[in-house]
């Protein structure tokens, strides 16, 4: 009886409370609201959206032995990188803190130790950027910027990030983990060059210390129309009359008011001008987050595009295509696709209308390019100033196939960051 | 007592609201899921391709992983068919075409299982070992046997034996092809899934109604040549066979961009009408 008594209540309790409960959870989850949107996206789109994961991706990894020996990973059966990013996956519970800041000594004492892997962006990145990678799992940690990534391969509790500019070192913990898949990948089928990783010009970069053999590659191209982007980029709703100017190799199609579109037949290039007003978002990451927008939209091949370069005083976010995890490089330096807001009404994307597809069996043996020291030297010799000899690496340099316009020679090359212009070895040499 | 009452029917009350705030969470749930897994979307169109009475089996939605590679066309099978024994070979436009003196019986429910012994034998076939069994492209009489290359094979004339068997379930005779040097052009990268190809060639408006999948296989099928090398790329390979019919029809989707590959391989094709 007295137990009866109580029954009623307490139940009534629960079912308050549990109603109570779920109206708070229904109220306060977003879904709630949210309609189950369908994107009606064409096959060859959904095809050629990389993710951010993809894109904003390191490019080179480079493994230090326990004797403090380091080498590149180059890619020959497997793409090293993307080994190693996918046991990147699980990391939990991430704690960040700073452990030095303009101190060269303790940034390379972090990026030089022993038993690690050193994964490099091709430029600075954000923390959010970065976060793709590790599958949302950094989300909460603060939005620094990143240049690389230092995974030990013996410890399983810590990674840190570096941050060139100002020499910072940002060590992250996690929760425990297994290292067994990180150093399955050392084992895989790659080859290796010997290097170190030290200052240029007090900025911090990747030497080859021994000659590099590289492959010389033929690469059978995707040749997209006009027609192709003239569709995709001015078909517009309030745009129904586009008009067509062509002037010796160029060809401008215009939508009347706020959308331009310029190819030039010669060197196959296009420039997509877009005067609508846009954010004009100056931060790293929302930069990188419009211009991963703006090629997407562009419905270029993306197929090994990664970001390559972002400068904040243009504005520019340069993106190229990878062979064996080396970028290639036109003529004029310029890349696969680049983004660039000039101010609050106008942006310019810049792409190629042809793009490397598939690579064809080549007869050529490898071409022996010089160690980064024996390169600058030379250089040096020449009448450069080192100084102006910013930055380096190593890239394939574009060329048309004397046989077939549908063929590209891709053939190994130094290239040098000297006057604000990428330059290949061979020309700046041959310039003096 | 009054008051008893009255708790009676607010207990009641809120355990209906609960129920139903319950069943309007639990909805919240598979929607928020439904956003997140694109492959839900996939099911989605899956459905109705079974509603236009396609019929499919079980898809794997797996990304595997492939290459670029190459291999050349070589005489290497006429410098060798020397060794060959009880058979009289011939060598006509790259292809070996061999008879055999004395037949080969081989088990009549399982012709693999003997095929397989035999091909370790150097005598019997060269490079033997290289290859592996067909399912899809063998039929009964006709034992079809595709070269390996990095964890998959080729289907290709190109690159494959065929033994033909006569009624007795014995080896009458063969012919061979063979690639020699296949390598990797380039490291490997992720594929689209089984499920993706077919949605793919399914949204191209190349699966028309009241048709059987009757098997997807990952394969590298021949891009191009060039002089004596050939190009191949990984390949979802689908055969579609219309309903009331033995007729196979093969469409073959480009396993890294998804693209449809029209025109289809001439000699793959002949392979196959010789099946039916």
């Amino acid at each position: 009886m007295r137990f009866s008594k109580y029954l009623i209540p307490l139940a009534l309790t629960i079912a308050v409370v549990a109603s109570l409960t779920l109206s708070v959870v229904l109220w306060t989850n977003p879904a709630n609201y949210r309609t189950n949107k369908q994107t009606a996206q064409s096959p060859q789109t959904q095809q050629m959206i990389k993710p951010k994961r993809y894109v904003y991706s390191p490019v080179q990894a480079i493994h230090t032995n326990a004797d403090g020996t380091q080498q590149i990973m180059v890619n020959k059966l497997v793409n090293t990188v993307t080994e190693i990013k996918k046991t990147m996956h699980h990391y939990q519970n991430p704690r960040m803190k700073t452990l030095s800041k303009n101190s060269q000594v303790d940034y390379f004492r972090i990026a030089n130790q022993t038993d690690s892997i050193m994964l490099n962006y091709s430029d600075t990145v954000s923390m959010r950027t970065f976060n793709a990678i590790v599958s949302n799992r950094f989300r909460k940690l603060p939005n620094i910027k990143i240049n690389r990534v230092v995974l030990p391969t013996n410890n399983s509790t810590k990674l840190y990030l570096l941050y060139d500019k100002n020499f910072t070192v940002y060590e992250v913990d996690v929760k425990k983990h297994s290292l067994k898949s990180l150093n399955k990948v050392l084992q895989m089928d790659m080859r290796t060059q010997p290097a170190s990783f030290k200052l240029l010009n007090n900025r911090p970069t990747v030497y080859v210390t021994s000659s590099v053999q590289m492959q010389p590659y033929k690469y059978l191209i995707d040749r997209q129309s006009d027609d192709y982007y003239v569709s995709r980029l001015l078909n517009t709703q309030d745009s129904t009359s586009i008009n067509v100017k062509r002037r010796k190799n160029m060809t401008i199609y215009g939508d009347q008011s706020s959308l331009q579109l310029t190819f030039n037949s010669r060197n196959r290039m296009a420039e997509f001008s877009d005067f609508r007003p846009n954010h004009n978002r100056r931060s790293l990451t929302s930069t990188i987050n419009d211009s991963y927008k703006n090629i997407t939209k562009l419905g270029l091949p993306m197929d090994n595009v990664r970001f390559f370069s972002y400068d904040p005083k243009s504005r520019t976010v340069m993106y190229r295509t990878y062979v064996e995890g080396f970028p290639i490089f036109r003529a004029s330096g310029f890349g696969t696709v680049s983004t660039r807001t000039l101010n609050s009404s106008a942006q310019r994307i810049q792409f190629s209308l042809d793009n490397p597809e598939v690579p064809l069996p080549s007869n050529k043996g490898y071409v022996s390019l010089p160690s980064t020291e024996t390169m600058l030297k030379r250089l040096v010799n020449r009448g450069y100033n080192l100084k102006d000899l910013q930055k380096v690496r190593l890239g394939y340099t574009w060329k048309k196939d004397s046989t077939s316009p549908l063929l590209i020679d891709l053939n190994p090359d130094w290239y040098i960051y000297y006057k604000n212009q990428w330059r290949s070895y061979t020309a700046l040499m041959n310039q003096y | 007592m009054n008051f008893r009452r009255i708790e009676i029917i607010f207990l009641v009350t809120f355990i209906a609201i609960d129920i139903f705030l319950f069943g309007m969470f639990k909805k919240n749930m598979d929607m928020q899921a439904d956003n997140v897994s694109q492959g839900d979307s996939d099911s989605v169109i899956v459905k109705e391709m079974r509603n236009d009475q396609i019929k499919v089996g079980n898809l794997s939605k797996k990304n595997e992983t492939a290459y670029y590679i190459s291999g050349e066309q070589s005489d290497v099978l006429r410098n060798q068919m020397g060794q060959l024994v009880n058979q009289t070979p011939q060598f006509v436009g790259h292809e070996l075409e061999s008879e055999l003196k004395q037949p080969i019986t081989v088990d009549k429910n399982n012709p693999r299982k003997s095929i397989d012994k035999l091909l370790t034998d150097s005598t019997f076939v060269l490079f033997g070992d290289q290859y592996v069994y067909s399912k899809n492209l063998s039929t009964s009489r006709n034992i079809v046997y595709n070269q390996k290359a990095m964890g998959s094979s080729i289907y290709s004339s190109e690159a494959q034996i065929r033994f033909t068997l006569n009624s007795n379930y014995q080896i009458v005779s063969y012919t061979q092809s063979y690639l020699q040097g296949i390598k990797s052009l380039r490291e490997s990268s992720e594929t689209i899934s089984e499920t993706r190809a077919l949605i793919w060639l399914y949204q191209y408006n190349e699966i028309p109604n009241n048709t059987t999948v009757a098997w997807a296989s990952l394969g590298y099928t021949k891009l191009l040549s060039i002089d004596g090398d050939r190009v191949f790329i990984p390949t979802w390979i689908i055969a579609i066979r219309p309903q009331n019919s033995t007729q196979v029809q093969l469409k073959r989707i480009n396993a890294f961009t998804g693209g449809i590959i029209k025109q289809t391989d001439e000699n793959l094709k002949n392979s196959q009408t010789s099946m039916n």
